[in-house]
């Protein structure tokens, strides 16, 4: 055939052949029986939804994912999933960046260098021979029943440790506490609304309850920040609050001294909770005592807590715990250690000295970290989006974490990992089903969880609470997560590192929390830098002033350090310490660390509408909005708990770039919602700040080449192509919500500023994309569409149909998000829908109303608590 | 009232002004500046080069920061050139016999200063390469730009502008390329006067027609001294930002343009006749009336900030009012402190005769009035900005070397047109300054 010249009919065979070659190349389904979601909404081909489940402090919560052309592209909340309700977090919004980030591993690797899988088992078989004597296994919580089976078969000892133990020391063996939230709630230092396994449950309950909240704190968190009344005082001092409220109720003994909780705060609370229907939340990271007197204290109240047990019931044994691990490798006992995900060497520095005594260490990581580099082999792990597997939720309902495309590289499961070094050739699908044989398979699949096989309530008694501890004079470090980025397993997550913290607004790393006075005291502002003396190590970390960090404690945030940017402090921490004694000095030197919010004060502005506002008279006459559709949005300020779901939804969703640390310092930061934080009085307020759609747009009238304008249905649209770039209309935005691309934030031609190497986190080509959307170029402004996508894709579906597009049908990535469902999307020409009747709402107003902007998208003010 | 110093006839004024072309003094020292403005220039297209390459994002502009440098430069130099058509055309139509010295030279000044000014509203936009859509020109999307938006407005006036002011001053040029052919030495020097002289032959026809055209052309550019930068203000007071919006800026911004315009006048026009030895023709009479124009248009422009304060209070708007106030008591206060010394304060001295004779007096202040202008609009622009209706959005803006380079490159490449100038047109209008030297010695 190839002899002759290239003939046209020829060619077109040939190029039709090699289509159809790289068709079938495309598109890498994973094997095995695949079942869309049981009530998926009808799609074309292309797309499809699947239910699995996602990890969050090693917990399930369940996801559906969509699915087009064989590609995940978005994440949402399973509806139907218990621990998830539909609503999702940061974390599972941003689980795609880390299934497509291009730091992963990408075979394995013997000493740094590329070898093969079955080299590793031969190396493991000559070390250990044919029993699994000297076999070591690390991991971080699992609660996954079928890995625990698999570890548990392997022979092996198993190690445990954990940077967050996200378990109730309350009873004697470790539990977790669950209860339905009550209309009364009273937390010391337990942020149910943010670091909590089940916060997207609880997020959702709190905000159909709208429960009376009081808080002690010792670090802001965002249950503090919907509080109404909130205090923050030292670790030791919420403590000690919470005896002087279990005296007022003859449950313990009165802490001894002065007591630093307000009294007015403890007579409201001992009031509130008298009227009946209350409950205590005590965070994991009081003392086991203080947890334990909560409990004794619930009990008391009659409060409905459930005490379920650990998911991993070993998770705190002595002689299970990576101690006991350090002194086995001290004796020579461990021949082979293999760490399954996690990063000890990062988040417990001490354990590198004795990496070095096992005889052959295995990691098995997505990415390479500290840990990888000290062990003999690197073995790529999957991502839980690309392999089978189970996971329960807090409340141990068996969830099935299912794949959505084929490992991207030479990648293991953690289960498949465990077969192999048993021999098991099998993959991740037959090994599940496998465990999972006589459970209903199909419809678990299809739910994405086993219904009914959440864990039974105990009967455990709590420990003895004892005596309130003594006050503590000196400073306190506090330890916590980062709300971005958690332990630092996260931190290679740029959507997750450009994602404000809700209350400091820092991006792409950390600094030292302090309070005002004690700012003072030491004599920093922002950016100047103190050093943290803990025992013998030290550390310096630039300041940030937190209006609600309390007095005489500094807060530090773990996870970052060396590539992740930002600074490390586990070094400063013992063990899983939550606290500290700390000496702090003021040195040379400043680092400003980046934020997106310079102000946090309302500058006696009615932004909030905290008060009832006067009626606004508009002298212009009403523009009715168009008859068929007019989409409008409404937020409820008092339900939003300030999480940034919806920022990062709406990043992938939208196809929004990062920009970088260099570029977010310069406040180039691209999200099309914001949160803005305020501080007044005694409240702080989220506000979430999107594109308004204003039917009298500021912006639409600047453009000079009508770039932006309205559509019919009432959207202010933006034009990519036509637009010129003269930031006329950015700079004439009130609201402040219009993006522009001052570089190539996509990469492409890379005319984008490099950022700065150490914080390269390769987010350019790694960031995934929804197909439905534009990527935007170099020299244009972007901002919020209303998801018009959607819009679109629903009226199409309504037209074939020959209906209107009916209430709910369009639901905004934002609003998907939104674990508290504080926001309402719909039309407003319709007044049924639920969009329409919360604009009707007394508490509705637009924001910077006075200026006739008409916004399309209003908020419902979170009112002054009336006492 | 003699405005000529010494006995000059046409015969004197032509030797003298040509005398500056065709026997250059300073020649080493203009080479040196020449060189050093070339340099500079190089680093504006070099500027120029890296903002098109890497994109918008090498200046310091963010959000809400939108306008930075680039336009803080753009209204600055049109102000600057505001001062020419002002001379050329309203002093003329006003009969103000004095402006006769420095017309020439002003307008000069105004195109350069028009073509730099005009380089930075191309360069600023995001996607400069389709900046002619902003003209309404047929094509098959029956796309017309939006003529709602100020910007359009701006960029009809400030072309219209600089064609009226290129003609005027070309106009003006004519019958002194003529005296140029007619006086210079070599060959390719009378060809080239001889080419843009247009056959002028100083008949009577001739300048009958002439004088005519030069009244007509003052009298279409003489509304458009007030309408160029009346529409630039409109940029500003047609949007929301408190700071911006605001009904006084027309007439505010037009005195400040015609002062800083005329203080950029008075800072060249001293070196200029130091070097060129042209004490002459501009007086120390000329400078005291040019000072008169900036202690009166420098109390305009007071008022006008008075009148912003005022307006601020009386709106009883807390973002207008907190504007206000940031202005005194934020981040960019010393710069707003700058602006009140160099535009409001400094001038005041003309009110003693002394100082509007005194050559270091007026050149320390015209200096200080060019800068003041400058910080004025850096305030108007970037504070206003900076501190805008909703307090989380608000944040700073700090210029990068780039944004000064392009700055830095449009100052040497207004020296640079300017030394060109200088060096091959005749500095002064050759043949008004003889006709009043004619009609002085009558007196």
């Amino acid at each position: 055939m190839l002899t002759g010249a290239l003939g046209r009919r020829t060619f077109l065979q040939l190029l039709s052949g090699g289509a159809l070659a790289l068709m079938a190349g495309c598109s890498p389904r994973p094997r095995g029986e695949l079942l869309p979601y049981v009530v998926a909404p009808e799609a074309g081909e292309e797309q499809q939804i699947f239910a699995t489940a996602l990890p969050y402090l090693g917990m399930a919560r369940g996801m559906l994912v969509e699915s087009v052309a064989g590609r995940p592209i978005k994440i949402d909340g399973n509806p139907s999933h218990p621990a998830s309700l539909g609503g999702s977090d940061i974390y599972a919004q941003a689980a795609l960046f880390d299934l497509f980030d291009e730091k992963r591993l990408r075979m394995p690797l013997r000493s740094g260098r590329p070898a093969a899988f079955r080299q590793m088992l031969d190396e493991v078989k000559g070390w250990l021979g044919a029993g699994a004597e000297g076999l070591h296994i690390l991991t971080r919580t699992v609660a996954s029943p079928a890995l625990q089976a698999a570890i548990s078969a392997l022979g092996a000892r198993w190690h445990r440790y954990d940077p967050i133990w996200p378990v109730s020391l309350a009873c004697r063996r470790p539990a977790h506490l669950r209860a339905p939230l009550q209309p009364c709630l009273v937390a010391f230092d337990a942020d149910p609304l943010g670091m909590h396994p089940e916060h997207l449950r609880l997020a959702r309950e709190w905000s159909a309850l709208r429960p009376r909240l009081y808080v002690l704190e010792s670090t802001p968190t965002l249950t503090g920040g919907r509080a109404r009344q909130r205090h923050g005082l030292p670790p030791v001092e919420v403590e000690r609050g919470l005896w002087a409220l279990a005296a007022r109720f003859g449950m313990a003994p009165a802490p001894e001294g002065e007591v630093r909780v307000e009294p007015a705060w403890l007579d409201r609370v001992e009031a509130e909770l008298k009227r009946g229907d209350g409950l205590l939340l005590a965070g994991e990271t009081l003392s086991p005592q203080a947890q334990a007197l909560a409990l004794r204290l619930n009990r008391r109240l009659n409060a409905p807590v459930d005490v379920l047990p650990a998911l991993d019931q070993h998770l705190l044994s002595p002689n299970e715990s990576l101690h006991e691990l350090e002194g086995a490798l001290q004796a020579g006992e461990v021949k082979v250690l293999l760490i399954l995900e996690g990063n000890p060497v990062y988040e417990r520095p001490q354990f590198a000295n004795y990496l070095s005594r096992a005889g052959l260490t295995l990691h098995h990581s997505r990415v390479a970290n500290e840990t990888s580099q000290l062990c003999h082999w690197v073995l790529p792990a999957s991502h839980e989006l690309e392999s089978w597997g189970d996971l329960r939720a807090y409340d141990g309902l068996l969830s099935l974490v299912q794949p959505l495309i084929q490992p991207l590289h030479q990648s293991t499961s953690g289960l498949e990992l465990l077969a192999r070094l048993k021999g098991d050739e099998r993959d991740g699908y037959a090994l599940i089903r496998d465990f999972w044989r006589g459970r209903p398979w199909d419809e678990s699949l299809r739910r994405g969880f086993l219904e009914g096989s959440h864990s039974r309530p105990l009967e455990w008694s709590e420990r003895e609470p004892g005596a309130a501890p003594a006050p503590v004079p000196e400073t306190v470090l506090i330890f916590r997560p980062d709300a971005g980025v958690v332990d630092g397993q996260l931190a290679g997550n740029a959507w997750l590192q450009e994602c404000p913290r809700p209350f400091s607004k820092l991006v792409w790393g950390n600094a030292v929390q302090l309070g005002r006075a004690t700012a003072e005291s030491l004599g920093v502002a922002n950016g100047d830098l103190l050093e943290l003396k803990v025992g013998q190590q030290s550390c310096t970390l630039p300041a940030w002033v937190e209006a609600w960090q309390p007095e005489g404690t500094l807060a530090v945030h773990f996870g970052f350090g060396g590539e992740r940017g930002g600074y490390d402090v586990y070094p400063l921490r013992a063990e899983d310490a939550w606290q500290a004694a700390v000496g702090v000095r003021k040195v040379e030197g400043r680092v400003l660390p980046i934020s997106t919010q310079a102000h946090h004060q309302l500058d006696g502005r009615a932004i909030l509408q905290t008060e009832a506002a006067a009626v606004e008279v508009d002298l212009y006459g009403e523009k009715a909005p168009s008859e068929s559709e007019a989409w409008g949005m409404v937020i409820d300020l008092e339900a939003c708990i300030g999480c940034n779901a919806c920022t990062v939804a709406c990043q992938v969703e939208n196809n929004i770039p990062t920009v970088g640390p260099a570029e977010a310092a310069r406040g180039r930061e691209l999200h099309w919602i914001r949160v803005d934080r305020y501080d007044h009085g005694e409240r702080v307020d989220f506000q979430p700040v999107p594109c308004q759609h204003c039917e009298n747009a500021p912006c639409e009238k600047v453009c000079p080449v009508g770039a932006t304008m309205h559509s019919h249905d009432g959207l202010n649209q933006m034009v990519y192509n036509r637009c010129v770039g003269t930031r006329y209309c950015a700079n004439n935005c009130p609201y402040k919500v219009r993006r522009f691309n001052f570089f190539d934030y996509w990469g492409r031609g890379s005319k984008g500023e490099a950022p700065s190497p150490p914080l390269n986190l390769g987010w350019f080509e790694g960031e995934p994309k929804n197909p439905e959307v534009t990527v935007r170029d170099r020299g244009v402004m972007e901002k919020c569409t209303y998801c018009v996508q959607r819009i679109s894709a629903a009226r199409i579906g309504a037209d074939k149909e020959n209906r209107a597009i009916a209430d709910g049908e369009v639901v905004t990535a934002c609003q998907a998000a939104c674990p508290s469902q504080a926001i309402v999307f719909g039309n407003l020409a319709d007044s049924g829908s639920r969009v329409a009747r919360a604009r009707s709402d007394r508490r509705n107003f637009a924001l910077l109303g006075e200026l006739n902007t008409k916004p399309r998208t209003t908020y419902l003010s979170r009112p002054n608590e009336v006492d | 009232m003699k405005w000529i110093e010494g006995r000059h006839t046409p015969e004197t004024v032509s030797a003298r002004i040509a005398g500056v072309i065709l026997q250059p003094p300073h020649q080493r020292l203009w080479w040196q500046l020449l060189g050093l403005s070339a340099l500079g220039v190089l680093w504006l297209v070099v500027s120029i080069g890296v903002l098109l390459y890497r994109g918008i994002g090498v200046w310091g502009v963010n959000r809400p920061v939108g306008w930075g440098l680039a336009i803080v430069n753009f209204v600055w130099w049109i102000g600057i050139g505001h001062a020419g058509t002002l001379i050329s055309a309203i002093l003329l139509l006003a009969r103000q016999e004095w402006r006769t010295s420095i017309n020439r030279f002003a307008e000069a000044m105004t195109l350069f200063a028009v073509c730099c000014a005009g380089l930075f509203p191309l360069l600023h936009l995001g996607r400069p390469w389709y900046f002619y859509w902003l003209a309404p020109y047929p094509n098959r999307m029956l796309l017309w730009p939006n003529w709602r938006s100020p910007l359009i407005w701006d960029f009809f006036a400030v072309s219209t502008y600089l064609t009226v002011s290129l003609l005027f001053w070309y106009l003006g040029l004519v019958p002194d390329l003529a005296v140029m052919r007619d006086r210079a030495t070599s060959l390719w020097q009378r060809r080239i006067y001889g080419f843009f002289a247009l056959g002028w032959r100083g008949s009577s026809r001739h300048w009958s027609v002439h004088q005519r055209a030069y009244l007509l052309l003052a009298c279409l550019a003489t509304p458009l001294v007030v309408s160029v930068h009346s529409i630039v203000s409109l940029d500003f007071a047609a949007a929301l930002v408190p700071g911006w919006h605001s009904t006084i800026f027309p007439p505010f911004f037009v005195a400040g343009a015609i002062f800083s315009g005329f203080a950029m006048v008075v800072t060249l026009v001293i070196p200029l006749r130091y070097l060129f030895s042209l004490q002459d023709f501009i007086t120390e009479r000329h400078l005291d009336a040019m000072a008169k124009m900036l202690l009166l248009t420098s109390i305009l422009v007071s008022y006008g900030y008075l009148c912003e304060g005022f307006c601020a209070w009386y709106s009883g708007l807390r973002p207008e009012i907190s504007t206000a106030l940031d202005r005194f008591q934020g981040v960019y206060a010393p710069i707003y402190w700058v602006l009140l010394l160099g535009n409001s304060l400094a001038p005041l001295c003309f009110f003693w005769p002394a100082a509007r004779r005194n050559i270091r007096v007026l050149l320390v202040v015209s200096v200080l009035i060019n800068i003041g202008m400058w910080t004025e609009r850096f305030i108007i622009v970037v504070q206003s900005l900076s501190h805008e209706f909703l307090p989380a959005a608000w944040r700073l803006y700090t210029p990068t070397i780039w944004d000064w380079g392009l700055y830095a490159g449009t100052l040497a490449l207004f020296s640079f047109l300017m030394l060109l100038f200088v060096r091959f047109l005749p500095v002064l209008s050759i043949s008004e300054l003889s006709k009043q030297a004619v009609e002085e010695s009558h007196e």
